[in-house]
């Protein structure tokens, strides 16, 4: 009889801890999803533009570059 | 850091009074422990990508942020094929292989600065889409980043999140590894308005900011409160 209580004592505890742990994922997922929420709708539109002085002049860098808009020139005007 | 408190208060030393005769004032030790505390001070500190607990989600978790990523895997195959063949390059694919084929052969800081640069001169547009929500959710709807493609952008332009993904995807393109990149979002107090920047991992664990206003921010940068960052693994949450 007294192994027979602790058993289903033993089974009542376990049961009550899984659902426990069940219940704090649920809660993380739940704060995820809220504070994921919350970031998404930030509005991130700072406007920083290109200055000349920000970085110094290359001349090797320039000419890729000039070489590439040239490139990107050619195609949209066909 | 400690580098940089001396060269401060190196410079604050060789300061000459400005009247002859006058007696100049020499700073010590204490102005050397205030110039250490005020440039450790989170208004100074840079990003780190060492943050204990900041890891919030996947990156699978931010639904605009992961339909870029398969967009982007699309997009791969166009610029796989332009990368192999020139010929199959059309419009703006032409000058991405361009910099992309001469990045190739520069060192890290060089292709660092060529990204920046070539990403940089893109056409600024702002880029907001609605959110619906559900009614549980409060039934209105808001608006929330669109994060574009490397293709998409330099098509079209982009706000500042799409030149940090720009730059992201490209850098990608030229061996940058993901876990050394993430785009980070701040509160930038220069312009009073949330930013998004590029950081690249450094050896040490600090960070390099890739701005769209050219510069490369290395050792310090002042002025950011980062709110969180995202690449293709994850999203870091860096508010309390």
């Amino acid at each position: 009889m007294r192994k027979m209580i602790l058993a289903v004592f033993g089974l009542a505890a376990g049961l009550a801890w899984a659902q426990e742990s069940n219940e704090t994922n649920a809660g993380e997922d739940n704060s995820v999803d809220l504070r994921v929420s919350v970031l998404e709708v930030i509005d991130v539109t700072a406007e920083k533009t290109p200055t000349a002085a920000a970085d110094e002049s290359d001349a090797e860098l320039d000419a890729i570059l000039d070489e590439a808009e040239a490139l990107e020139v050619d195609e949209d005007s066909e | 850091m400690i580098a940089v408190v001396l060269s401060v208060h190196a410079s604050l030393q060789s300061i000459q009074p400005l009247k002859p005769g006058s007696k100049a004032v020499t700073p010590g030790p204490k102005t050397l422990v205030i110039l250490y505390l005020l440039l450790a001070s989170p208004a100074f500190a840079g990003y780190r990508f060492d943050t204990v607990g900041s890891y919030l989600a996947d990156a699978s978790a931010l639904p605009a942020w992961a339909h870029t990523l398969d967009r982007h895997s699309s997009d791969k195959t166009l610029l796989k094929d332009c990368l192999a063949t020139k010929e199959t390059c059309t419009g703006r694919l032409k000058g991405l292989r361009h910099v992309i084929q001469k990045g190739a052969q520069f060192d890290r800081e060089d292709q660092l600065r060529l990204v920046n640069r070539y990403i940089n001169k893109r056409r600024y547009r702002r880029d907001r889409s609605k959110l619906s929500l559900s009614a549980a959710e409060g039934g209105e709807a808001r608006l929330r980043n669109q994060w574009s493609t490397l293709l998409e952008f330099l098509k079209r332009g982009g706000d500042c999140e799409d030149y940090a993904t720009a730059k992201y995807f490209l850098l990608r393109e030229l061996g940058f590894p993901a876990e050394d990149m993430r785009i980070v979002i701040s509160f930038d107090r220069s312009v009073r308005a949330h930013h998004a920047v590029l950081a690249i991992r450094q050896p040490d664990e600090s960070s390099w900011l890739l701005e769209t206003d050219n510069r490369i921010l290395k050792s310090r940068q002042p002025g950011y409160r980062f709110i969180y960052a995202i690449n293709e693994f994850g999203i870091w949450d860096h508010e309390e």
